[in-house]
């Protein structure tokens, strides 16, 4: 347990840094006996409890709580148990993403969600927030992944949630359980769906002169009946900056690039990659690279998942948002951000999975400002306005957090937000786990979050 | 359908309303009442859940019907409830895409119903279930105020899944009225191999090679049943239908390699497409409804090839028709008339750890037994939630799991 203001300062936010605060203390468990006596001495004093995994979370998710336990499952790591004949393993939740898939790697096995953060991020955490990553387009999210949950609740009772076998019978609690953002309960273990790795996969990076056609390509894609692997697109700005961190040797003269993956059998593969390259080059693709073997998939994908890092580094602090929009009006909404950027004299980068319209703008800052804090966090919730308008979604992985709680009531009517509190208490009948998080503290006019209380120096 | 009766029931009224608004009104002055309400599709899967405690009224939303939005480049469609799965299926061949869903009866079965009913049938191994591809839900609480979940974009994380309340919970948690689903693009070929064999351990083999996942089927289903089934199930006791979706190059090597891995064993071995193949897969759905006892198993996959032959063998002779979706552990049991082989089969299922539902069977056993099977420690929180979702009970009360 952690308790020493400098202890604590790692433990102040999550990768959402705009907003700090310090709990009381911090717990690091190693068992679901010992989350469920945290919760149970929780629950007999009132105090607000807040599970955390990995920090890596963009919304916001794990904010301490004043006066309230942070409850860290870091330690928590173990594979219980791999079971190939059935496709399943069972983790704790503290287990990084990427661990799971490299226990089951070499007998040519994965568990599919692989956000990018997977080399730091949690099987918890991955739960909590529902998370995607860039295969969601053919392989799903974490709900298709899970079957069962050992979760604790905020009393302290130790509950499984979904079973090993298929169509738990009753109400999917599970189904309620993810994605709750660690309002519902805190999750311990998982039994996860394995996946078997593809037989083949062929990577492509195709390099438009804009944004637009690049977007163009998207929806000829997807119109074609194509359901890529994975279909991402980068903007110029995060190409330079992903050039100059690794130097994978992307064009820095591009509009944008599409990285276009496609896996399954051998057998018709080549077809669909032609099929693909012909689809690129109708829609003004200047060319269209395949990636040579393993290593060089490898390198492109490396770069992919480390884009914003790598675009963090042209400035101070950088906000990674997150949207989703129907995939057609890709261009105007890429058109709008760009706009935006412009009015506000903000830079933004986008890279992002375009193949289900998920957008990330990525708003590059200097959090020492609080005008500039105060310009982003205006220029972010227009961008956000924006993916409603043309009947998208605030949140397409992220989370809403506390980063968009104020906007909730934009999305949903105020009967959707009264059930969804209802059912929150079904779970979490006094509040007091993870308080402040997913709905609105206060109901009513868009605004702004002015919760901001600087950097720590 | 002439009756709207259940469990020994009749509803003093049947309503029919237009819309969505007309639908809330009328639930709000049943709720007002106190009057127990029963939502209403084609009717073809109200078999299922413990008896109704009370019912006054049938709501028929089949005047909810109609696409809403399709927008094919997004793959995404927006449907009414009461629409038959014939009319969506229709509307989206046309575009060359394909909503996942499966029926018996596709020209009554609804929208609302089949996801209400938790329907899946043999093409969820490529596809998922209804939890899998539902994005969005328009419903009507039991206070008739009207609620949504979800979002119309394929992927989307804002808020709790309230779109999840819904997946087979049998009317218990509210009246859906719209619904907006993920799409997939219609599959060039979707051939289909039959292998027929004497007893199901002999597929044992080919069956572990396909639960690997390498060969990539999209449908691997064992089935049972008698000659009057007609096709398929006239062509050998046990049959093994492997399916395979995506272009000719891919399903033509997928054939081949399915041939191999089960005729071996079989005793006879055919391969069909086109329409043939289209009809067997319609087949796989039918006749599941009859028979008066009904109970769907759930083991692991790997257990699949023992229960079969537990049952198989059962001193009571096989149930009339078995229904296996042999890589996912899911196995459909049908008895013709009813009798205590069920409790048997159930007991084969607990005995390998797994789960069970009735998911149909004659009032007096329902009145009995928890078709729900066994009660676990998340009851309580299932009664908590249907407590906190239809706190006057109005809404098919004592029919699904949380009372």
């Amino acid at each position: 347990m952690l308790s020493r203001p400098e202890e604590l300062l790692v433990y102040d936010c999550d990768a959402y840094t705009i907003e700090k605060a310090a709990p009381l203390a911090v717990v690091l468990p190693t068992s679901t006996e010992e989350v469920a006596a945290v919760a149970r001495f929780a629950h007999q004093h009132g105090l607000p409890l807040v599970p955390r995994g990995a920090g890596t979370g963009l919304s916001g998710g794990c904010l301490a709580h004043d006066g309230g336990i942070m409850l860290a499952l870091t330690r928590m790591t173990k594979v219980l148990e791999v079971d190939l004949a059935n496709r399943r393993a069972v983790v704790e939740a503290g287990l990084v993403n990427a661990r799971l898939t490299e226990a089951v790697a070499r007998d040519g096995y994965a568990f599919a969600p692989d956000p990018s953060s997977q080399s730091a991020c949690t099987i918890g955490g991955n739960v909590a927030e529902n998370a995607g990553g860039p295969h969601t387009l053919k392989y799903g999210v974490t709900v298709n992944h899970v079957l069962a949950l050992e979760v604790v609740l905020p009393d302290g009772e130790v509950v499984w949630l979904g079973d090993r076998t298929e169509d738990a019978p009753g109400y999917d609690l599970l189904g309620l359980m993810v994605g709750s953002e660690g309002t519902f309960g805190i999750v311990t273990k998982a039994v996860v769906r394995l996946v078997p790795q593809p037989e083949a996969v062929r990577t492509l990076l195709a390099i438009f002169p804009s944004v637009a056609d690049a977007s163009n390509a998207v929806s000829a894609l997807i119109g074609a009946g194509i359901v890529p692997a994975a279909l991402e697109m980068m903007d110029a700005l995060i190409l330079q900056a992903v050039e100059a961190a690794f130097q994978y040797g992307f064009p820095l003269d591009a509009g944008a690039v599409l990285i276009i993956e496609l896996d399954g059998l051998e057998a018709g593969l080549d077809a669909q990659k032609d099929q693909v390259l012909r689809l690129c080059h109708e829609h003004l693709a200047t060319e269209v690279r395949v990636a040579k073997d393993a290593a060089d998939r490898a390198r492109l994908w490396l770069a992919r998942k480390k884009a914003v890092g790598a675009v963090g580094r042209l400035s101070p602090s950088k906000i990674t948002m997150d949207g989703v929009i129907p995939r057609t009006r890709l261009p105007e909404v890429l058109a709008a951000i760009s706009e935006i950027g412009a009015r506000y004299g903000l830079r933004i980068a986008n890279v992002f999975h375009a193949g289900d319209g998920n957008l990330h703008p990525v708003i590059l800052f200097d959090e020492r400002d609080p005008a500039q804090v105060q310009t982003v966090l205006e220029a972010g919730g227009e961008i956000l306005k924006a993916c409603l308008a043309v009947g998208g979604s605030i949140t397409g992985e992220h989370g809403v957090g506390v980063e968009k709680s104020a906007f909730m009531h934009l999305q949903f009517t105020a009967a959707d937000l009264a059930a969804m509190a209802s059912l929150r208490e079904v779970f979490n009948p006094d509040g007091r786990l993870n308080p402040g998080k997913l709905l609105p503290v206060h109901r009513g006019c868009a605004e702004l979050p002015r919760r901001f209380k600087g950097a720590a120096t | 359908m002439s009756s709207f009766a259940l469990d020994g029931l009749t509803p003093g009224t049947i309503a029919r309303p237009v819309d969505a608004a007309e639908a809330g009104r009328i639930l709000a002055e049943a709720h007002a009442a106190g009057r127990a309400v029963v939502p209403w599709g084609g009717g073809s899967h109200q078999a299922g859940g413990n008896p109704l405690a009370r019912y006054d009224l049938a709501l028929d939303l089949r005047g909810l019907a109609g696409v809403v939005d399709h927008q094919p480049a997004d793959l995404t469609l927006t449907v009414r409830a009461g629409t038959p799965l014939a009319v969506v299926q229709a509307a989206l061949a046309a575009h060359g895409q394909l909503l996942p869903l499966e029926a018996e009866d596709p020209a009554t079965a609804t929208i609302g119903g089949l996801v209400s009913a938790g329907v899946s049938g043999p093409s969820r191994l490529a596809y998922g279930t209804a939890r899998d591809f539902t994005i969005w839900t328009a419903a009507l609480q039991a206070d008739g105020t009207a609620v949504h979940g979800g979002a119309k974009v394929v992927k989307n994380v804002a808020g709790y899944d309230m779109t999840k309340l819904y997946m087979g919970s049998l009317g218990s948690a509210g009246v859906l009225t719209e619904l907006c689903f993920k799409l997939r693009p219609l599959p060039a070929t979707r051939p289909v191999v039959i292998a027929g064999f004497e007893e199901p351990g002999a597929a044992a083999d080919a069956l572990a090679e396909l639960a690997t996942g390498r060969l990539v089927p999209s449908l691997v289903t064992i089935v049972h049943g008698p000659d009057a089934w007609g096709e398929p199930y006239n062509l050998a006791k046990w049959l093994l239908v492997i399916g395979a979706d995506g272009p000719r190059e891919t399903t033509s090597w997928q054939v081949e390699r399915f041939f191999g891995l089960a005729s071996a064993q079989a005793a006879l071995i055919t391969s069909l497409d086109g329409e043939e193949a289209l009809a067997v897969r319609q087949a796989l759905m039918t006749p599941r409804s009859q028979g008066e006892v009904r109970l769907d198993l759930r083991v692991l996959p790997g257990q699949t090839a023992l229960l079969l032959e537990a049952l198989a063998f059962m001193p009571e002779g096989p149930p009339t028709g078995v229904f296996a979706e042999a890589t996912l552990g899911v196995v459909r049991c049908t008895w013709a008339t009813a009798s205590d082989a069920w409790r048997a089969a159930a007991t084969f299922a607990d005995d390998l750890g797994g789960r069970w539902t009735l998911a149909a069977a004659p009032l007096a056993l329902r009145r009995e037994v928890d078709v729900f099977g066994p009660a676990r420690p998340d009851r309580a929180l299932m009664r908590r939630l249907k407590a906190t979702l239809d706190p006057k009970g109005i809404l098919a009360p004592g029919r699904f799991a949380g009372g």
